[in-house]
């Protein structure tokens, strides 16, 4: 009860919680594991979390709250606790989390965020963080760290970017320190070079040592460095890791001989100035983009708050969609929850966008009257106000 | 053969079940034996391994010193000498698992918990990898081959896991419950005490007209606190005392609060780091190995209160 607030609250903010209430009360929103041991959070118009250190019993209470208070942003924390009400954080008493990366296309820092910024997704931001959350999945998750596809689950954020939940067992118990170990394996933080397989071996009776490296049989890091080099070798692109254009020219002469030297571990195909720094560079350039350090520890943090799956995001007024299949998922038809009824509003200003099949804009100062869907994609924005003649 | 098993592993369960039903008869022997155990665990930081083609009542007796080794070491009643005597029976497993067969390792790494094959390599299950291994930047995940699940590495570095799961098992297993202490053995505890080195205060040093920054305020309180530091937070805690002006001496006084401290080679790192003239870790190298601990909006621990930073003194000797 000490959370009651007078606020005077707006048409807009009014007419978006009407309709997330409406889409709730229809909705089968499924409660997260063992849901008495988590701690909620629930965001309003002007935070994502205005409120948190709650506690929900149950998938029912869950339900009716959804439905009575209808936040705007509902989270609840990767941790388990054994008092999730309590606060400070201490006396919850942590006792397990989920593993859960959240991917965002903000931290991309794709050229396009220069021409919409962070408030706005394209077509590209949200290719690319589908992108690296396919190579997450597909590149780490499964084949390193060896989880099955059933451990893995998938949900967009609901507004640009992806969470991938770990359900094992046996990552549950990690605490801090190993979480930050999982993310620099990810990122690929703090690799030793000669670990790696990288050595400059000296030859007798030469003056220049040979350059040794991985092979792309070899597994994890070193084999992912070697088939990284040779795919990009084979298409050309070896300046996108950092390598000199005077460099890769040298080596794409001899492009076939170096990469069958690379398949036996011999980095030293073609004579290359300065070799050793070379491949130092291009190591350090291969992880997952999971954002900075800080973004990171909020991933390693094992008392995060995270997106309820399949609950609206008051940015955007889509759902943090479950993914299915991720190669068909299209977030901005997939993850749509309202209709086509026409909402006159007022757009103060907003790039061309995309709901469903159709593309809006770009609108600057006018009054139009757009379906729902989009009008609420406006409204959640801030860039639109209701119109009333 | 299975007793001299027990006798090499004696935290597994199959050794306590065996002592809760055996019986030895010398218990003179017995709490000799046990005295000396504690006493080389905590003086000399490790226990000397026995021959294992002992007669089985040399054997037995082997097992039950573990067991009334337990019941002094908690009589002593000190997180220090526990942890101190956890990390001697952890380095004795080691040098048995050593020489052990492959067959015998698997066994108590299964009796630890650590899911793992031996299957042309040493692997490791990543989650019980993270737990064990030494926080340092050799044993970073990142730098190995992780397969599947799997961390695979070399048979020393397979069991140097085994050996720090074998020093938290000990060490969270103490101190035991006990009540009703036999004479034989509350005297042992006694002699004990008179011949261990007495647990040292941990130093109290302090900064002339300035403070320290919260990473070496935290390296030191775990210091205190007889929490096994890795390698990196050690290497930077005396890197950074060197820095702001301590005296190797005062340094290795410092670390002599941790469980697994060895004068000797403290000794010689600190002073290796001193001619080395290591420069202090950046903040930004103090997050990268996990130690930075608080926003302070400098470049360098050093640079914490610039101007403020003054020299290091004993507390005590300040003016």
């Amino acid at each position: 009860m000490e959370n009651i607030q007078l606020r005077v609250s707006n048409p807009e903010e009014e007419y978006v919680r009407s309709k997330f209430r409406e889409y709730y009360e229809r909705a089968e929103v499924q409660a997260p594991e063992d849901i008495q041991r988590r701690e909620w959070g629930f965001g309003g118009w002007e935070r994502k979390i205005e409120t948190r250190h709650m506690q929900i019993a149950s998938a029912q209470e869950l339900k009716s709250r959804l439905v009575r208070d209808t936040p705007l942003f509902i989270s609840y924390s990767v941790a388990y606790y054994e008092f999730p009400d309590m606060r400070p954080m201490e006396k919850k008493n942590w006792l397990k989390a989920d593993l859960v990366f959240d991917l965002d296309a903000d931290h991309l820092e794709l050229p396009c965020k220069n021409r919409h910024g962070s408030k706005w997704v394209c077509e590209e931001c949200l290719d690319a963080v589908k992108e690296e959350s396919i190579k997450l999945v597909e590149e780490f998750l499964i084949p390193d760290f060896g989880f099955s596809k059933d451990e893995i689950g998938m949900n967009f954020s609901g507004n640009r970017g992806y969470h991938v939940h770990v359900r094992s067992e046996g990552v549950r118990e990690l605490r801090a320190f190993a979480r930050r170990e999982i993310v620099d394996y990810l990122a690929g933080t703090g690799i030793d070079f000669s670990s790696m397989g990288f050595e400059s071996k000296p030859v007798p009776g030469k003056r220049e040592p040979k350059q040794l490296g991985p092979t792309p049989a070899d597994p994890a890091w070193p084999g992912r460095i070697a088939k990284l080099v040779s795919r990009l070798l084979a298409e050309r692109k070896l300046e996108e890791v950092g390598i000199g254009e005077k460099d890769a020219k040298k080596i794409y002469k001899h492009g076939e001989q170096f990469l069958r030297a690379i398949e036996g571990g011999n980095w030293d195909a073609v004579k290359l100035v300065n070799k050793e720094m070379i491949w130092r560079n291009v190591v350090g350039r291969l992880g997952i983009k999971l954002g900075d350090r800080i973004d990171q520890n909020v991933t390693a943090d094992a008392g995060k708050l995270i997106r309820l799956p399949d609950s609206l995001h008051g940015e955007s007024a889509l759902i943090a969609a479950r993914v299915k299949d991720i190669g068909k998922f299209d977030p901005l038809k997939d993850a749509v929850v309202f209709g086509d009824q026409p909402v006159r509003i007022k757009i103060k200003k907003a790039p061309e966008f995309r709901v469903g099949e159709v593309t809006f804009g770009p609108f600057k100062e006018e009054e139009r009257e757009l379906p729902e869907q989009a009008a609420l994609f406006l409204l959640c924005k801030k860039e639109a106000v209701l119109w009333k003649s | 053969m299975e007793l001299s098993f027990y006798s090499k592993y004696p935290f597994t369960k199959g050794a306590k079940e065996l002592m809760s039903s055996a019986k030895v008869s010398d218990e003179f022997k017995l709490s000799e034996m046990a005295r000396r155990r504690v006493i080389s665990a905590i003086k000399d930081g490790k226990i000397p391994i026995m021959s294992t083609e002992l007669e089985d009542s040399q054997l037995l007796l082997q097992i039950a010193s573990y067991a009334v080794s337990r019941m002094i070491v908690t009589l002593l009643k000190s997180r220090y000498y526990i942890n101190r005597y956890a990390v001697a029976e952890a380095k004795r497993a080691n040098a048995y698992l050593t020489r052990d067969s492959d067959e015998s390792v698997l066994r108590i790494a299964r009796e630890l918990g650590i899911k793992c094959d031996i299957d042309g390599y040493y692997a490791v299950g990543f989650e019980g990898y993270l737990r064990y291994a030494p926080k340092s930047p050799d044993y970073k995940l990142v730098n190995r081959k992780l397969v599947r699940g799997k961390v695979r590495l070399r048979r020393a570095e397979f069991i140097r896991i085994l050996e720090e799961a074998v020093r938290l098992k000990i060490e969270s297993e103490l101190p035991l419950k006990i009540e009703n202490v036999p004479d034989r053995i509350n005297d042992s505890a006694e002699a004990v005490k008179g011949e261990i080195p007495k647990e040292p205060k941990p130093a109290s040093i302090s900064l002339e007209g300035g403070e320290f920054p919260p990473c070496v305020n935290k390296l030191l309180e775990n210091l205190k606190t007889v929490e096994n530091l890795g390698h990196t937070a050690r290497w930077a805690l005396a890197v950074y005392l060197l820095n702001v002006g301590m005296k190797p001496d005062d340094i290795v006084k410092v670390f002599s609060t941790s469980p697994d401290f060895d004068e000797r080679v403290t000794r010689y790192q600190v002073e290796h780091a001193m001619k080395r003239g290591y420069k202090v870790p950046s903040c930004a190298s103090m997050d990268f190995y996990g130690l930075c601990i608080a926003n302070c909006g400098v470049k360098s621990p050093l640079g914490y209160r610039r101007g403020a930073v003054g020299k290091y003194t004993a507390s005590g000797k300040q003016s």
